[in-house]
This record gives C-alpha cells, sequence and structure tokens, in this order.
C-alpha cells in the first residue's frame, strides 16, 4: 500500500492511519521514506553511530507501537523527528552528558565524505564541524542539528523538540555562539568572511 | 514514548547568544552540512528491519514445530528442565570447534564430544521432552562456542561455526544436561551457559514467526562485547543465503532483543 489509485505515492498521514488501521505495510514505507534523514538527526545529535541506531531503533519501535497516539497537529515526519530526537536525548542524558565521541566514519557512513573525489579541505570542514557540534550541550545541539542542518522551521522544531519556540531560538543562538567560537580557524567555503573574534562563551564571566 | 525533552534546561543557559556575525558564520557552515548527509547504514536498516518485522508477529499464536517435537500450544506447554551447554573441548584441527546437542528423543545417554568421557546420565521425562521439543526448532547444532562476534566480521564468523561443525562427525558428542533452576538468561556469556531448551524455541520461533521453520545453528556467544546467542536460519527471502540474527540471552517467544541482523549471501 505505497500508491492510490491514480498512481501517486500515498502520504504520510494516510500511510500513518493505515499502520494504525493494521496494514501490515504502511508503518514500513514510511520509515523507507524518512530513515535517512531519521539517521542524520540521530548521529548528529548523539555524535555517536552506535548510539544513533539503538536511538533509532528504538524510536521507531516506540513510533510503531504507540502511532495511535499521533493527533495530526504537526506533519508525520516532523512526530517522528521528535520521537527520534527524544529518544537520543533520553539516552544521552542516561550517560550522564559523557564526552561525545567524534563520529566514526566508517560507522556513520560517513566515509562517502572521504571518498576521492572529494576535496580533502571539504572533509575537513565537515569533520570539524561534527566534531565542534559533538562539543555542544546535547539540547542545544538537537536545536541546531533540526534548524541549521536539517532546515526545520523553528516552529517544526519547536514540535519535535517539546519546547517553546522561544527556546529553540535561544538554543540555536547559543550553539551558533558556541560552534563560531570553535570554528573561528576554519575558512567558511562559501566565501563568508572568517567569524570576527569574539569573546569565549564557555567563561562564566560571558554568560548572561 | 521517550520523555519530553521540553523544559527549560540548563541548554538554556550555556553561553551568550550569537552576536549577528557569528549566527550568519555558523548558519553558514552547518547548512552545508546536510547535502553530505550518510543515508543509514545497511546495517541498521537491516536492524531495523528486523525488529519491526518482529512488531508483527502475534506471540500468542505461536506453536511449537514440527518434526519430531509434539505439536503443543505455546500457552500451555509445559517448561521443560533447564539445560546446561557444556563448554567446548577444543581439538587441535577444529578452533571453533563446539558441542552439539544429540536432541531426538532417543538421546537419553549424554556424551562429551571430543573427549571420549561419558557424562553419565539420562534426561528425565521432562527433559526429553525438552530435547524433543528442542529438535523440532534446531535443526543444526547448538553450539557454546564462546566466539566472540563482532559486526565486521560476523559473515565470516558464522561461516566459520558452520564450517566446523558440519566438518565434524556427530557421533559421541555432546550434551544435554539437566540443571534445576537454570535458565537462558541467568548465565555469563562463557561457554558454560545454561540454556531453557523451551526458552530457545521460543526465541527461534519468535525470530522465524513460522511453525516448523528450524534454525541451522544457535551459538551461544558473545557479541560486540555483550552475551548474545547467534541464531542462523536459512532465508526466507533469498534462497541461498542465510539469515543470522544476532540476539541477547534474554531472547524468548514474546520478544527476541535483536542486537544485529545480517543475511549472508554468497559462498
Amino acid at each position: 500500500m505505497t500508491e492510490d489509485s491514480h498512481g501517486d505515492a500515498v502520504d504520510d498521514r494516510t500511510l500513518l492511519a493505515a499502520h494504525v488501521a493494521g496494514d501490515p505495510d504502511a508503518f514500513g514505507e514510511l520509515v523507507r521514506r524518512h530513515r535517512d534523514r531519521l539517521w542524520a538527526v540521530a548521529l548528529r545529535t548523539t555524535s555517536d553511530p552506535e548510539e544513533a541506531a539503538d536511538a533509532v531503533q528504538d524510536a521507531l519501535i516506540s513510533a510503531y507501537r504507540n502511532a495511535a497516539s499521533y493527533r495530526g497537529d504537526a506533519a508525520v515526519t516532523t512526530w517522528l523527528h521528535r520521537v527520534v530526537v527524544n529518544a537520543c536525548l533520553d539516552r544521552m542524558r542516561r550517560r550522564r552528558a559523557r564526552p561525545s565521541v567524534p563520529l566514526l566514519d566508517e560507522e556513520s557512513g560517513h566515509h562517502a565524505i572521504a571518498d576521492p573525489r572529494d576535496d580533502l579541505d571539504r572533509f575537513e570542514l565537515r569533520h570539524e564541524i561534527d566534531r565542534a557540534l559533538a562539543a555542544l550541550p546535547v539540547e542545544q545541539r538537537a536545536a541546531v542539528v533540526l534548524v541549521d542542518v536539517e532546515g526545520f522551521s523553528v516552529a517544526d522544531a519547536a514540535i519535535a523538540l517539546e519546547i517553546p519556540e522561544g527556546t529553540v531560538k535561544s538554543r540555536c543562538s547559543r550553539g551558533r555562539a558556541r560552534l563560531a567560537v570553535m570554528l573561528a580557524g576554519v575558512r567558511n567555503p562559501d566565501g563568508a568572511a572568517d567569524v570576527p573574534s569574539t569573546p569565549d562563551p564557555t567563561d562564566p564571566t560571558e554568560r548572561r | 514514548m521517550s520523555t519530553p525533552s521540553g523544559t527549560p534546561g540548563p541548554a538554556d543557559d550555556l553561553g551568550p547568544e550569537a552576536t549577528p556575525e557569528q549566527d550568519a558564520f555558523a548558519r553558514g557552515l552547518l547548512a552545508g552540512l546536510r547535502a553530505d548527509d550518510p543515508p543509514m547504514p545497511d546495517h541498521v536498516v537491516a536492524r531495523v528491519d528486523a525488529v519491526l518485522a518482529q512488531e508483527l508477529r502475534p506471540s500468542s499464536s505461536v506453536q511449537l514445530g514440527t518434526g519430531s517435537a509434539p505439536q503443543q500450544d505455546a500457552e500451555d506447554e509445559p517448561v521443560g528442565a533447564p539445560v546446561t551447554v557444556l563448554p567446548t573441548q577444543r581439538r587441535p584441527d577444529s578452533s571453533t570447534r563446539a558441542l552439539q546437542w544429540l536432541v531426538g528423543a532417543a538421546a537419553a545417554v549424554l556424551v562429551v564430544g571430543g573427549v571420549g568421557a561419558v557424562v553419565s546420565g539420562t534426561l528425565g521425562g521432562s527433559s526429553s521432552d525438552s530435547a524433543a521439543t528442542l529438535a523440532g526448532a534446531v535443526a543444526g547444532t547448538v553450539v557454546a562456542s564462546g566466539t566472540a562476534y563482532d559486526q565486521d566480521n560476523l559473515a565470516g564468523q558464522v561461516r566459520s561455526l558452520l564450517s566446523a561443525t558440519s566438518a565434524d562427525d556427530r557421533s559421541g558428542e555432546a550434551v544435554l544436561v539437566p540443571e534445576a533452576g537454570a535458565d537462558l538468561g541467568s548465565a555469563g556469556a562463557g561457554a558454560s551457559a545454561a540454556i531453557a531448551p523451551d526458552t530457545l524455541v521460543g526465541c527461534v520461533e519468535q525470530l522465524t514467526g513460522d511453525q516448523g521453520e528450524q534454525a541451522v545453528a544457535v551459538d551461544r556467544a558473545t557479541y560486540e562485547g555483550r552475551a548474545a546467542l547467534v541464531v542462523v536460519l536459512t532465508s526466507k527471502d533469498e534462497p541461498g543465503a542465510l539469515d543470522v540474527w544476532v540476539v541477547a540471552p534474554t531472547c524468548t517467544r514474546e520478544a527476541a532483543d535483536v542486537l544485529q541482523f545480517q543475511r549472508i549471501t554468497g559462498p
């Protein structure tokens, strides 16, 4: 059950409703549609391929079992991201914010970035950004990943993270400030000016 | 469902907000990341597919396997005596040599393979039933090799397991030793793990979802450092392939707790 009578793809809401109604294939199709993006979010939120895999598995089982709780007030993909992000945050909190392990290229699938066709500088830049992201507090990281990496609107990120929009903005802004400091030495490939000299946001005296 | 992340926490008070320059700089860098988002790795896809496939399977209607095993309703099945898989007696020519279970109903006298020592004793009535039950679920070998399976080498390790066990003649080896009170999940990851046949049968049926489908081999071992059962099945979806399920030792008819799934194709 992936197409309607016109051959068009069935939308996500219909698939989820079909799953709730007992269609054995509907949820699998939903997963196939969104798994790569869910994986990317989980990977960047946890900064650990093993944690990401566990979180995605936990989240999708949870979503599978609790699909009837979907109220339809957000896009299905936003709801799925919410479940995945929450699973990631739960796992990270349980591990008591242990220092994040930089993304492992082979495990994470990032080996593609290291393809010889890719520019080494570009690969190194991605690596540096990932390392900097991994150094953010996990709640800031989750907000930044959804908004700045995955392109969620602040409103959708607020739904996914179950926090007010203002908190999303605040977490993103503080996260960007920290990233800007950590990445001050890199050159923006898009030609933007290097980040200006800034105070260290980890310095307590600089906190607002 | 997971706990909401919603309440403001320490993250909301960590550091100053970005200046306009910092904001633009960071956003510019981050926006380019998505183009390089890696797809979900195949092994994670397989794992997710496997656990979701299990969700589809009604656990209440599972019945024991066919063959020599008596057909019983899962809910009514009496729990047989737990048995112990004895540790491997290694042979110089077979590094992965383990024990095989003689699981036919006639396998009353138990012999330790490879060392020629007779573990004298017979299985009591309930254990014989368990042996017969196990025979319905596992066509091949049940071993406790203690192999340290890992993701990168899983396929090769399973091939070695099958090669080692199939190359050996089955005469004079292996074991069902009743051990009161033992169960599948109570033992450590060592080679002398206790396994309740009924639990193992239930686990296999949870994985296969079918009556009468038999595992090619089961190995009590470790996976990525964790105690695990490696259950090898003939793939129903791909002729000639093997489906390898790595599950926690707590695997039961109700829940398999899959740690890894991998399909092995080719020689």
